[in-house]
């Protein structure tokens, strides 16, 4: 058999390894074989750059990425993956020529937009992100990604009407996306805007029943509403999903202070103050804890 | 817009760079951005150090800087992480400035490069700068390495400014004795510090009002006392967020002005919030479809077996267990309790409590409260390392880690009486 079939063979042989178990050592070697009898064969050197990939090897990743590259310099798509890995490594300026250079292959390729705009965020570049997320929404106004990307670049820097607009504008094209329902539900609870909130985190929860963090949100504006009851299934669920879930301990905490408060014979303080001596040996810098112990103790 | 709602011309708080903004109060940032504007354009000083806690404006400084520079004057590269090699790190600058890739591998090269892209630079009359923020994770190893890379200045003339900007650790190593030499080399060395107090949040406050075109109070006195609380006492990006989102409030709420009831209400709320959910990424596969044949679906179709269940087994474990026991030294024979490992039933499951020295120790210095916080701690601990304890979502985890506790303060009660 040619040395180049017995590249192809070897490449089949990883991907079959890859699949049955992602990522596994008989995988690399399959790989590297192929790539042995077969130095140019640039879907070896991807692949093998994948498995590194997740194992997060990123010198090896780079490696990898580099011959592809070097094998297919006009491929858009190794140039991303490329710059992916320079990223990685936090070559920051490096990932973006990668990108560029993509772009300039593909000028459609709103993915290598996002990239960029991406880059110039971690840079610490507001207004350059910003435009850079405008240029791919431009270019594709359906890309949701790209306008996800900002409506969070936003948020991030609490523009929050602009921030509500964007992940608005994402909803309108994919009323399912759960991260949007929720940093938009997030959001309206900033602005006390309760009852919209809980709407947004609602129809994210019944996408996504997994989400502790969702449900913990979804307490925080029943609580804030005065509405304890729902609160604290909240709650509840939230540490069904993650029991150490700290601020769902401390809320909860917080709600039965205020129910024993205002009902003394209704409660045990003693389940307040255990539950507060766990949060407190669990996270012993907890200051909000900490006040309502004191709170207690002085009663 | 909100702001139009208070009569004023643009967004007062809004946390993005923005020059117009800045407010006199804030004059620790203030002053760092002008000495280090001094240090790149007339200073003869080739590093700047800029260092300060979190969210007090670092990489907003950074950007503002960039921002105010003549763009033609000078080569600008930025490492916003610098916890790589110095290998790395020097790639990244010579690739941002030149704009091109560079794979050089060996140091000494890279330095030859770079040497000669000053001298380049200067030629085009232009000076390069290198910003380091977040300049605290650099490693002892590669700090000393920056040091040797501003030896390459010639007599007359200095080539190259380099800024590191970072965290109060950053601080603490360029003050150690033994960068003694790189600390000779810093020209400016500024702090960005928190508004100092009440009064002067108070002040900042107000004169970002002004700057927006504000003519008239809009905080009642009674805001700035929770203003001050809920930013943590006087971090500007808390600070700022809080009178933003008072602002929008009073505006949904038509109100004539903000007083402290609603700040507070603003700043409760926002201390329960995560952060945003943020879009994960990934590259793409770069193969077609077609060239990935469908997978075996039998083991036997594979040339080679593949091992299946690479964990580690678990005579490994407890191997290394014997180990650890192995190393730890006896304690001292005046203690009853013994330190080691002991099973207990929680339910159905059997979960190790292990007694270390330290923890026996703590035991026999301690009065009672201070003990039940050690059974407390050491309850909270066994649970988290016991995740299958908490793994149905009808278990209640205070309930377990009481259970815990409870056989913690048992032992702990009978080695005190023993020692009576």
């Amino acid at each position: 058999m040619d040395k180049k079939n017995l590249a192809i063979k070897w490449f089949k042989k990883g991907c079959q390894y890859d699949s049955l178990q992602p990522n596994s050592d008989q995988a690399v070697d399959a790989y590297k074989k192929s790539i042995k009898h077969d130095g140019t064969y640039t879907d070896a050197y991807v692949n093998l750059g994948f498995i590194y990939l997740a194992r997060e090897d990123y010198d090896k990743v780079l490696k990898c990425f580099q011959k592809a590259v070097e094998l297919e310099p006009e491929n858009f798509e190794v140039l991303n993956n490329l710059g992916y890995a320079y990223e990685k490594v936090e070559r920051l300026g490096s990932a973006k020529q990668m990108y560029e250079r993509a772009l300039k292959l593909n000028p459609k390729d709103v993915e290598a937009m996002i990239n960029i705009a991406k880059v110039i965020e971690l840079e610490g570049n507001y207004h350059g992100a910003i435009k850079q997320y405008k240029k791919a929404i431009d270019k594709n106004p359906d890309a949701v990604t790209a306008r996800f990307c900002l409506a969070v670049l936003y948020d991030r820097y609490d523009m929050f009407d602009e921030a509500v607009d964007e992940y608005k504008n994402v909803l309108e094209r994919d009323p399912q996306n759960v991260k949007s329902l929720y940093n938009l539900g997030n959001l309206l609870l900033q602005f006390g805007d309760h009852q919209t909130a809980v709407d947004c985190l609602n129809r994210a929860l019944k996408i996504d029943r997994e989400n502790a963090e969702g449900w913990y949100n979804l307490g925080s504006v029943y609580q804030n509403m005065g509405d304890y009851d729902k609160a604290i299934d909240a709650f509840k669920q939230t540490l069904s999903l993650d029991p150490f879930q700290e601020k769902a301990h401390v809320n909860l905490a917080e709600i039965q202070y205020i129910q024993y408060s205002l009902n003394p014979d209704g409660f045990k303080k003693e389940n307040i103050v255990r539950k507060l001596h766990f949060v407190m040996s669990m996270y012993p810098n907890n200051v909000n804890a900490q006040k309502l112990l004191d709170d207690l103790a002085e009663e | 817009m909100y702001y139009e709602y208070w009569g004023l011309n643009k967004p007062p708080f809004d946390n993005v760079p923005d020059p117009t903004m800045y407010a006199e109060c804030h004059s620790s940032m203030e002053s760092t951005i002008a000495e280090t504007l001094f240090a790149i354009e007339e200073g003869e000083d080739c590093v700047a150090v800029i260092v300060g806690d979190v969210g007090l404006g670092k990489t907003t400084s950074i950007r503002i800087i960039i921002d105010s520079l003549d763009q033609e004057k000078y080569k600008i590269a930025l490492i916003t992480n610098p916890s790589t090699t110095f290998v790395q790190i020097l790639r990244e600058v010579i690739g941002q400035l030149t704009g091109e890739q560079c794979e050089e591998k060996k140091k000494v090269d890279l330095l030859e490069i770079f040497n000669k892209l000053l001298f380049k630079t200067v030629d085009e009359g232009k000076k390069i700068l290198i910003f380091i923020d977040e300049a605290n994770a650099i490693s002892p190893a590669n700090l000393e390495s920056l040091r040797l890379l501003t030896n390459m200045q010639c007599d007359q003339k200095n080539l190259f400014t380099m800024v590191l900007a970072g965290q109060m650790e950053l601080a603490r190593r360029l003050e150690h004795p033994n960068r003694a030499n790189l600390f000779q080399r810093i020209g400016t060395y500024s702090r960005i510090d928190k508004i100092h107090s009440e009064d002067l949040v108070k002040s900042y406050v107000e004169t970002r009002l002004r700057l927006a075109g504000g003519t008239r109070n809009i905080f009642t006195d009674d805001a700035f006392g929770y203003i001050w609380m809920h930013s943590e006492h006087g971090i500007p990006r808390l600070i700022n967020k809080l009178c933003k989102l008072s602002l929008k409030a009073g505006e949904t709420n038509e109100l004539n002005e903000i007083n402290g009831e609603v700040v507070n209400q603003v700043g409760e709320r926002f201390q329960k919030i995560s952060s945003p959910c943020l879009q994960k990424r990934r590259p793409r596969k770069r193969v077609e479809e077609k060239s990935i044949p469908v997978p075996a679906t039998k083991v036997d179709d594979l040339a080679e077996n593949i091992t299946v269940g690479q964990g580690i087994s678990e005579v490994e474990i407890v191997n290394q267990q014997n180990n650890l026991l192995e190393i730890q030294t006896p304690l001292e024979n005046r203690f009853m309790m013994k330190e080691g490992r002991e099973k207990i039933d929680i339910g159905e499951t059997n979960v190790w409590l292990e007694f270390t020295s330290d923890f026996i120790e703590k035991v026999h210095s301690s009065n009672e409260e201070k003990c039940m916080e050690l059974a407390g701690v050491m309850a909270a601990q066994t649970l988290r390392g016991n995740p299958q304890l908490t793994e149905s979502p009808l278990s209640d985890p205070v309930y377990i880690w009481e259970k815990i506790k409870d056989y913690i303060v048992n032992k702990i009660s009978q080695e005190k009486n023993a020692v009576v």
